[in-house]
């Protein structure tokens, strides 16, 4: 049982971590990693002891949705074979922003969507996702050369 | 643009992500995500409460099952021990199997669409089924228990867990025993050594929130099916093993802690603490206990991802103490399972996401994994099972290897996706280990007249040709032109499997080994090593796929005070990658596999042969013998078919000096002395018998009787190449310009020399393939063949018949064509069917052909037969049609083969 408390402060955070979440995986499979993250945080022995707990679901779902990717991989390719065009995703996102966000790993997912979405700094990313402000620069700068790439002129 | 505009990206980027998260669903309540099933953790097909597993498959309970395996003191001294007390070794009931029992797999499956689990019994020797059973949809794994039989391992909400006994020798299952309230999932489950009594971890609850909320052990007497007192552990049992003398359980709990439980009584003791990542959500999970009760491997079920690898934490029991975490790799996401190879040398781990990881407990630092959903241990090694679009394949697997050394097993496949195994039987006999044998000759059934494939040059201009020969109809099957220029093969090696062989060509910097089909004389695409140097100072296949090259890229000093180290060189023929160079000293000059595949022995400049474990890699103690000359160099090497003999040949500067050395005692015998005046040059042989063994000289070819340990020449002169075969010896011999295949007569007499055939050119080089003639003629029945399809050729001539017999390759049959090519060094799948036909002319006059476009045709006037043959067995399948004359429009495009049984 969650408890009342856990509940608040989830619930206080629900909504950007949702966004968060389909920033990484998309919006189909963005609940399953929010729940996840959260189950996980609510039962680690350091959750009551934690200053920034927002930081420590930022980076819950984030490791959730490393996780979900990596295990889900092969199976992902086998549904989608199968499944019909369109029931993947939602139809409101564009073919090409799933193919574009597919290009990157999930952490360079993590630092564009707090970077164009979020509007952070590097220094800030560092702090949230607990890795140093060096490698949020390198992971968005890769981030960006894949994007280059995708995108064309008239996105 | 100026550094001060904007860049445009940083808008696309912007409204992409804008665009993205704008569809974002709605966030789940609290109520909601109390519901939720965890993500998956495993590639498997999730069922909705079976997601929450943070549970251990059944695979880690065969670590700690069964009865303790006798030490092999010899294997563990070798390796030093950096574990705990000792060298740790397996608790598996497979471990104990009788030598010689042939393994079998018995697997949990599950189809990929719809319900029903089965557990099937493969047996690997022959990748047929020797059972399948329906067993409950809830089940999830299966535990090997001694004496033949399993556990069959279930849990449904709101029944509880259920234990189902399993006879494996014949599939029946027994009387299920239920044990309400306890959520024991994926093989939380420990069974006592003899088999009597199973602890299961309650692992709280079957939903989300309760998710590692238990804190008690059920122990269940597998006897009478009565269900005990629960032991109370504490909160978030995870993971369960008994320590092979059946007194103590440890129990794996969440906070981080391995718990005993002092099973005479319940008493629970005191927790040994592990050492936890820095990064959170670090959960101790499946555990194994060595069988010297020393040394627990405890996995983590769940790991942080920011950690760069995951690890297996290693306690002393005896200590308390938890020693450094063995890193194993950056893909695997979590530990699911964890055991003990037989020898107790290798810990085995099955991962979350991250295929399966076998790590040498002496050298933990070079892990290797290998893609596969589960696996079992036996006294004959790794096998593993591998999801592939809807089937799965059983594959052996190798301890400690970078590349190659994977195969499946004949027929080794199932529909179905795996989700547990295990495995039965003992080590192969030595009988069985010699079956495949490094030369194909010698391993050919009996009844199969030789063919010679030699490696041919004209007596003027350029352009090699390799000629297939067939000797029991003095006719070439095919020739071809090999690649010339700066990649002129001037040697060709015979592959365990008798269907390809490798010619050894060079450029100036790399060694290029090209692969030829034996059947058709197709060449495939060359392997380009590199890091050997042009000149490689030896090379030898093994059984698997693999060559072993040594690396003749550095100088090779002259023997003596300082020669150069130079290390051997893996090559994966079938992805041809080049593996982690092994170190084998200075000087290496010859190297040959022993015939049971499991060694590779190098000959050096230190006079002495070294050993290589071609499982690990490992480089064993040397053996001395006494020098002959400061200045001689390994020439040649070879081990005698029962493993017990090694010929070492030696020249330079001074007489060369044949060397014995029995492998057995490792001690060298006196030199076997050569005939005056000969020096010994190359290419050291021993008979499929083991009476003789063969050599080049610069007079011509020596034979050498081991019985009496003396060297004479025989007839073939100077120039001469041979080939052993199960038929004896042959050679080609060069004369005016041709070359003459003839019989060197095994008695050391210049006379009786047969001759066989002759072809245009000088010799180069030459393998042979084929058994011993038999006398007795068959009938062959139409479509039906005796040995794979892949070498219908030999099976047709086998049987006593004048018949041209080819693989038809039709466009349609494009996936069973990459089986059978996969067959040259990994077996044919089993089931797979072949179209073959039959051309049935007199001697020399096989007309079939078959163009691009795949349409069959025969030679007008000729007999002729089609069918569909199983590609393993040979055995024709359903119905075939013999004839005369034209073949019927309706044979001359094949129908398509669906490739099952």
């Amino acid at each position: 049982m969650v408890n009342e408390a856990d509940g608040q402060v989830y619930e206080k955070h629900a909504e950007e971590l949702i966004r968060f979440a389909t920033g990484l995986v998309g919006p189909s499979d963005a609940p399953d990693v929010v729940s996840g993250a959260v189950l996980n945080c609510l039962s680690a022995r350091a959750w009551p002891t934690l200053s920034n707990p927002r930081a420590y679901l930022f980076r819950a779902v984030l490791n959730e949705a490393r996780h979900h990717h990596r295990s889900t991989g092969r199976r992902r390719i086998r549904e989608e074979r199968a499944a019909q065009p369109g029931t993947v995703d939602p139809p409101e996102v564009r073919p090409e922003v799933l193919e574009a966000v597919s290009r990157l790993s999930v952490r360079q997912r993590a630092v564009t969507v707090l970077t164009y979405w979020a509007d952070l700094d590097p220094a800030s990313i560092a702090r949230l996702l607990d890795i140093s402000e060096g490698s949020v620069r390198r992971h968005l700068a890769r981030a960006r050369a894949h994007l280059r790439e995708t995108l064309h002129d008239d996105f | 643009m100026t550094t001060s505009d904007p860049d445009p990206l940083d808008g696309q980027v912007r409204r992409l992500v804008t665009e993205l998260l704008d569809s974002a669903p709605t966030a789940p309540t609290v109520a909601e995500l109390e519901e939720r099933p965890l993500p998956h953790r495993s590639p498997r097909p999730a069922r909705s409460q079976v997601r929450i597993r943070l549970a251990v498959t059944g695979l880690v309970v065969l670590a700690v099952v069964g009865t303790v395996v006798g030490l092999d003191l010899r294997t563990i001294q070798q390796r030093p021990a950096h574990i705990g007390h000792g060298t740790p070794v397996a608790t598996n009931p497979s471990c104990d199997a009788a030598p010689g029992t042939t393994p079998t797999a018995d697997v949990l499956t599950q189809p990929t669409t719809g319900t029903g689990k089965t557990l099937t019994a493969m047996d690997l020797a022959t990748g047929t089924a020797d059972w399948a059973v329906p067993v409950p949809d809830g089940t999830e794994s299966v535990t090997a228990l001694p004496g033949g039989k399993a556990l069959l391992l279930g849990y449904s909400t709101g029944t509880g867990t259920t234990l189902t006994p399993v006879d494996l020798a014949t599939g029946t299952l027994g009387t299920p025993i239920h044990v309400p309230h306890v959520v024991a999932l994926d093989g939380d489950l420990a069974v006592t050594p003899d088999g009597t009594n199973a602890y299961l971890v309650d692992y709280g609850s079957d939903s989300v929130r309760g998710a590692l909320s238990g804190s008690t052990v059920t122990p269940v007497d597998l006897v009478t099916g009565k269900v005990g007192t629960p032991v109370t552990v504490g909160r978030g049992p995870a993971g369960i093993a008994i320590t092979p003398d059946g007194r103590t359980a440890w129990v794996s709990m969440s906070p981080g802690t391995i718990v005993p439980i002092h099973l005479d009584g319940g008493r629970v003791g005191t927790p040994i603490t592990i050492p936890q990542d820095p990064g959170f959500f670090t959960i101790p999970g499946p555990i194994a206990i060595s069988s010297n009760g020393r040394t627990a491997l405890v996995g983590n079920l769940q790991q942080d991802l920011t950690v760069p690898a995951p690890v297996v934490n290693v306690v002393d029991l005896t200590t308390g103490q938890a020693g450094t975490p063995i890193p194993f790799g950056t893909s695997a996401l979590g530990t699911r399972s964890i055991e003990f190879s037989c020898d107790g040398t290798t810990a085995w781990i099955g991962t979350d996401g991250g295929g399966i990881v076998s790590i040498d407990l002496a050298d933990p630092a070079h892990p290797f994994t290998q893609p596969a959903d589960a696996f079992a241990v036996t006294a004959s090694g790794t096998f593993a099972a591998q999801n592939q679009s809807g089937t799965f394949s059983i594959m052996r697997v190798p301890d400690q290897m970078t590349t190659g050394l994977i195969y499946e097993r004949p027929g080794g496949t199932l529909p179905g996706q795996a989700l547990s195994m295990i495995a039965t039987g003992g080590p192969p006999t030595s009988t069985a280990r010699l079956t495949p044998g490094i030369n194909p000759a010698c391993a050919a059934a009996a009844g199969t007249p030789p063919t010679a494939y030699v490696l041919t040059r004209p007596a003027s201009g350029t352009g090699e040709t390799l000629t297939a020969m067939d000797l029991a109809t003095g006719t070439a099957d095919w020739a071809v032109p090999v690649p010339g220029g700066d990649t002129l093969p001037d040697s060709i090696v015979a592959v365990p499997g008798g269907a390809t062989a490798l010619l050894l060509g060079r450029t100036s910097t790399s060694t290029i080994l090209t692969p030829v089909d034996l059947v058709t004389g197709a060449l495939s695409a060359p392997i380009v090593v590199t890091g050997v140097g042009a000149l490689p100072f030896g090379v030898a296949v093994a059984p698997g796929g693999r060559a072993y090259l040594i690396d003749g890229g550095a100088i090779l000093g002259e023997a003596g005070p300082d020669p150069v180290a130079s290390p051997v060189v893996p090559v994966d023929l079938r992805s041809g990658t080049s593996g982690t160079p092994i170190a084998v000293g200075r000087g290496p000059g010859a190297i040959t596999v022993a015939p049971d595949g499991t060694t590779a022995w190098v000959a050096m400049a230190a006079n002495t042969i070294v050993p290589i474990d071609l499982s690990s890699a490992r480089v064993g103690p040397p053996i001395s013998f006494a020098p002959a000359s400061p200045t001689s160099m390994p020439a040649s090497l070879a081990v005698a078919p029962d493993g017990k003999l090694a010929l070492v040949a030696r020249g330079g500067a001074a007489a060369p000096v044949l060397d014995a050395v029995d492998l057995d005692s490792g001690r060298a015998e006196a030199p076997i002395p050569l005939p005056p005046d000969t020096n010994l040059l190359a290419d050291l042989q021993f008979s499929c018998d083991g009476t003789t063994a063969w050599a080049l000289t610069d007079h011509g070819i020596v034979a050498i009787d081991l019985a009496s340990r003396t060297a004479a020449l025989t007839g073939p002169g100077p120039g001469a190449v041979f080939a052993i075969t199960g038929d004896g010896t042959i050679a080609a011999e060069n004369q005016s310009g041709t070359v003459s295949i003839v019989g060197v007569p095994a008695e050391q007499s210049p006379g009786q020399i047969r001759e066989y055939a002759s072809l245009p050119g000088q010799a180069v080089a030459m393998i042979a393939t084929g058994g011993t003639p038999t006398t007795t003629s068959t009938t062959l029945p139409a479509g039906v063949m005796t040995r794979s399809a892949i070498l219908a050729k030999y099976a047709s001539t086998q049987a006593g018949h004048t018949v041209e017999a080819k693989l038809v390759s039709l466009s349609a049959l494009t996936a069973v064509e990459q089986e059978l090519t996969q067959c040259q060094f990994r077996g044919c799948p089993a089931g797979a069917l072949v179209w073959l036909v039959l051309d049935q002319g007199p001697p020399g006059s096989g007309g079939l052909s078959s163009s691009p476009g795949h349409t069959v045709t025969t030679k007008p006037g000729n007999a002729w037969s089609v069918g569909p043959v199983d590609a393993t067995t040979g055995v024709g399948r359903g119905d075939s049609e013999s004839g005369s004359g034209a073949l019927p429009a309706a044979w001359t495009q094949l129908p398509d083969l669906d490739g099952s049984p």
